[in-house]
């Protein structure tokens, strides 16, 4: 028997596939085919002579298992609906993106334009994630490295990194577990030479036992030193990877051979591999001799691997408990006891914090500020695709008159927007790619983990997220609205002047000028602030001074006449070279500006309350000259001041203040230990010079200048004012130095300016990023100025036609646009500035010299970026006004 | 009722819907009724095992389906064989005829 068969085969719509899967319709289709089949067996027999029972009863048994074959059909064709959606989705999905890419063909210049936009958003983004991926997420390079951390010392009141002196690091270690390791380090720089290699100064660790255990990486070469080296603090070294590459030509037979460091002779035990650096600058590692563990200077780094599941409050508690008992001991000695609510207290902090807390902050604050980078972007290329839509209104309303959902419409646009993000955020990672080499290269040195940086694999997959992001912020706002035009604004007939369109455009245009407005105004805080860095007055020259550390070796420490022969000769040396106009010997250059501490020479009759800050540092007589310190009561250090003349001292400003007894300052006397072997003399201040601040952001340090000749440190710096280009004095200067003394390392000579610029290289760095990124936000709002003004006056022709036509000059239609869309760029301007006050609050450590509210860089940005605003919609208002009336009639 | 019967071997059965939907579309029990009458009623199919079979066909994309009335105005499924169904069609012919010979020749070798 054959039916009347269906007169239209329709291919399934995706609302139909859709409402199948809901409830139970699957299975109600089933059912109505089962029993239509199961209706049709029962009159069939019934033809041929069955009773109605009997038929129905039959077609029944024929049927055979009702339910299962019921069951196993709703599976089958479930699964078939259910793919059937999805190969339509995807299906549709293609089409979308098909004809997304023939739009994006057909507007070239668009196109090009919210590409070149979304890939500088994402290009900056990635470069600065990039660096905020290496830096701040990835784990350090140990075995289970989230089990290290840094333990310090809360003083209260005072500072929260407190380190442990080494009988502090012994009480600690009574926490100490098999599971729960520590180990202690200090830094220390010194000369190190190395066998057929020059002497040159490096910094290295000194480490306790389990050091290298803790940290759990295998050597690369040798071992580690064993248990009785560390117990008696025997001179072998371990090498860093950087080092022995570097300065000993990776030579694998280093092992066993011999390294003078600090003058003593030590032996290599071993290497560690590339990426192992704990601490990051340490150039070798070598066991804490017992001198240095009698020391009670509290300059002790303590690290610690906890077990596995150990909670951190629970070890910092143990560790406190081990501190607190060890103070205890330590104050039963002293007459007063420690206060409870006095004594310090240790904590954890896990050792990748540690590393990267001082540049955490600035990191997160670049990423902000690439983020506001990418906003304009987004907020551009919406403005964008709102104006296309606003002018294809016609299109979109006609696809709707023929039956184009408003889903369909919506899913269009996305799709446009999403072939824009895609190509965006392609261009955006090879700018990124390109952008990183110079971003590391420009950091500054010292800023930690830089060679875990790189655009890898998670950076791209989180910038494609991004991408996805945009997708929608770029592409939600113009969609909704085209989804909203109604088909009968074409019946409605004509266009109609300004309208909602307009006003989003207005309210984006705002929206990126006000972004803009912040990051500028953040840079131009920056900007002002590396300035007064820059112009800040240090209190010394650094122009043509050229410094030179000299760290003597032992041998000609112990030669007759001792350092003070040796420091005397390489003056003359350096005083009869050509080129040179004076050199002249000071413990430490004016660029670090601390000598020895003064506590420790026990003066008396001092103020010294408030002086741990307060120094001593030996100098020859020429020194405040050759260094520009000006002198500002009495007299300098002069060559009468010798050996066996009375005990001066010269007192800086601030030395005077603080730590001089009240009364007259040139006359002061007062007694220290700084005599021969430390015995106690009486010393009398002879002039007071002016402070030097090497760190503009810290006050100056208080300063005792005392004669060379009288008190040596056995180390000096040697520095020399030189006749402009200093390319020949050094060679000459080194041979004539190690004719005298081979084992002073000659490689850390430097210009006192390089160094004084290199102190500002951070603050540089950030402004050049904040600078570079503010610069690309403002040429992106000015584009998107542009691009609305330009399209507010293709809309408006007809109106500009008839104003030229009633007699408006070019002068009236100029203003009238360019104040049209001056409009909002003041509105923008005006939250930016609004909202970069609010949030400078926050980035107020950030800035010297500079308040966050400086009302004369608000109200420069702000003309500046009117100026701006003016200029980008001047462009188009011109062609307007410029505009043959007759022509603008015609247009419609 | 006493002529012999044979169940529909394994995996025939699609091989059967498909030539019977080349006669031109047909509801699930017009498929079954065309067996029968061309069989002669020799071809037994367990009814109901018919439709998971045709709604695999259709998730294969051999047969489409869509929802129309009969001659007696009730409302049924009709499937149609897609082109891909014609070309599956002849796939299965062709497999099958080389079974029928190699069968044949192992079971009434020639010369036997």
């Amino acid at each position: 028997m054959r039916d009347g068969t269906p007169s239209r085969w329709r291919p399934e719509r995706r609302s139909g596939l859709r409402a199948l899967l809901r409830g139970r319709a699957v299975e109600r289709e089933i059912d109505e085919e089962i029993a239509f089949h199961l209706e049709s067996r029962t009159r069939q027999l019934m033809d041929e002579g069955l009773t109605e029972d009997a038929a129905r009863r039959e077609a029944s048994r024929r049927f055979g298992d009702h339910g299962h074959h019921r069951s196993e059909t709703a599976t089958v064709e479930r699964r078939r609906v259910r793919r059937r959606l999805l190969a339509e989705g995807w299906e549709a999905f293609a089409r979308d993106i098909r004809l997304a890419g023939r739009v994006a063909r057909r507007d070239p210049s668009l196109t090009a334009l919210a590409v070149a936009a979304l890939g500088i958003g994402i290009g900056v983004t990635a470069a600065v994630f990039s660096v905020a991926h290496g830096v701040l997420l990835r784990e350090l390079p140990y075995p289970e490295a989230e089990r290290l951390y840094e333990v310090y010392a809360a003083d209260p009141g005072a500072d929260r990194y407190g380190l442990f002196s080494h009988e502090e690091v012994v009480g600690l270690s009574e926490a100490a577990t098999p599971t729960l390791l520590l180990a202690a380090h200090s830094m220390a720089a010194q000369p190190a030479t190395a066998a057929g290699a020059e002497p040159t100064e490096i910094t290295y660790a000194r480490v306790t036992e389990r050091f290298f255990e803790l940290l759990g990486t295998p050597l690369l070469l040798g071992r580690a030193p064993a248990a009785e080296e560390y117990a008696e603090g025997l001179p072998v070294v371990v090498l860093a990877h950087r080092f022995w590459a570097g300065r000993l030509g990776a030579d694998e037979s280093v092992v066993g051979s011999r390294l003078v460091l600090g003058g003593t002779p030590h032996t290599v035990i071993g290497v560690m591999p590339p990426r192992f650096a704990f601490p990051e600058e340490a150039a070798l590692w070598r066991p804490l001799t017992p001198d240095e563990r009698a020391d009670d200077d509290r300059e002790l780094h303590v690290v610690t691997r906890i077990p596995a599941e150990a909670r951190t409050e629970r070890v910092a508690a143990a560790l406190d408990r081990a501190l607190a008992s060890s103070q205890d001991l330590a104050s039963s000695q002293d007459l007063a006891g420690v206060d409870a609510d006095q004594r310090r207290t240790a904590w954890l902090e896990s050792a990748r914090a540690s590393l990267i807390r001082s540049v955490r902050a600035p990191l997160l604050a670049l990423l902000g500020a690439a983020a506001l980078v990418l906003l304009v972007a987004c907020v551009n290329v919406s403005n964008l695709l709102l104006a296309r839509s606003e002018s294809r209104r016609d299109q979109i309303a006609t696809r709707q008159a023929l039956g184009a959902s408003r889903a369909s419409l919506l899913r269009q646009h996305l799709a446009e927007s999403l072939v824009l993000s895609v190509l965006g955020c392609g261009l955006g990672l090879l700018l990124g790619q390109l952008a990183l080499p110079a971003v590391i290269g420009l950091a500054p040195e010292g800023t930690p983990r830089l060679g875990d940086v790189a655009l890898d694999g998670r950076v791209v997959l989180v910038m494609s997220l991004v991408a996805l992001a945009t997708t929608v912020v770029t592409g939600l706002a113009p969609a909704l609205r085209a989804a909203r035009f109604a088909p009968a604004g074409i019946a409605a007939g004509g266009r109609r002047f300004g309208g909602g369109g307009t006003g989003l455009l207005r309210l984006f245009m705002t929206a990126q000028v006000a972004l803009s407005t912040s990051l500028v105004l953040g840079a131009a805080l920056l900007g002002a602030s590396f300035l007064s860095l820059m112009r800040f007055d240090r209190g010394f020259a650094t122009e043509d001074v050229l410094v030179l550390p000299l760290s003597l070796s032992a041998a000609s420490r112990s030669a007759p006449g001792g350092a003070y022969a040796a420091y005397d000769r390489i003056v003359e040396e350096a005083r009869a070279l050509a080129g040179v106009e004076a050199a002249e010997l000071v413990y430490h250059a004016p660029d670090r500006g601390r000598g020895l501490n003064l506590r420790v020479f026990q003066p008396e009759g001092l103020r010294l309350e408030d002086a741990s800050r307060a120094s001593v540092m030996p100098v020859t007589p020429g020194y405040f000259a050759v260094s520009g310190i000006r002198l500002l009561e009495g007299r300098g250090v002069e060559e009468t001041d010798a050996a066996g003349a009375p005990a001066v001292a010269v007192a800086s400003e601030s030395f005077a203040r603080q730590i001089l007894p009240p009364g007259p300052r040139v006359g002061a006397r007062f007694r220290h230990g700084l005599g021969p072997a430390g015995a106690p003399v009486e010393v009398t201040v002879v002039g007071v010079v002016a402070d030097i601040a090497p760190d503009p952001t810290r006050p100056p340090d208080p300063v005792l200048y005392v004669p060379h000749a009288q008190v040596s440190f056995g180390y000096a710096e040697l520095v020399l004012r030189v006749r402009g280009d200093d390319a020949g004095v050094l060679p000459a200067l080194r041979e004539r130095i190690w004719a005298i003394d081979p084992g002073v390392p000659l490689d850390g000579a430097y210009r006192l300016e390089r160094a004084v610029a290199d102190s500002v290289a951070s603050p540089r760095f950030y402004l050049m990023i904040v600078g570079l990124f503010a610069g690309l936000a403002v040429l992106l709002a000015a584009v998107g100025v542009y691009g609305v003004t330009s399209y507010g006056v293709s809309q408006r022709a007809t109106e500009i036609g008839v104003r030229s036509a009633m007699g408006a000059d070019a002068g009236t239609i100029l203003r009238l646009f360019v104040l049209d869309g001056l409009r909002p760029v003041v509105a923008g301007i005006a939250i930016g500035l609004a909202a970069a006050a609010l949030a400078s609050r926050a980035a107020a450590g950030f800035l010297f010299g500079v308040a966050p509210l400086e009302p004369g860089i608000y109200s420069g940005v702000a003309v500046a970026l009117a100026l701006v605003g003016v200029a980008a919609a001047a462009v188009p208002a011109r062609r307007a006004a410029a505009r043959d009336p007759l022509a603008s009639l015609r247009h419609e | 009722m006493s002529k012999q019967r044979v169940r529909v071997l394994q995996g025939t059965l699609e091989m059967l819907i498909l030539r019977s939907l080349a006669w031109g579309p047909n509801h699930g029990f017009g498929v079954l009724r065309h067996l029968e009458t061309v069989t002669r009623e020799t071809l037994v199919v367990e009814e109901g095992a018919l439709y998971p079979a045709l709604h695999r066909m259709r998730a294969k994309g051999w047969v489409e389906g869509e929802w129309g009335t009969t001659e007696n105005n009730r409302r049924a499924l009709f499937y149609r064989l897609t082109s891909e169904g014609k070309a599956e069609l002849r796939r299965q012919r062709a497999s099958w005829s080389v079974l029928v010979d190699a069968v044949a020749a192992v079971m009434e070798p020639a010369g036997a």
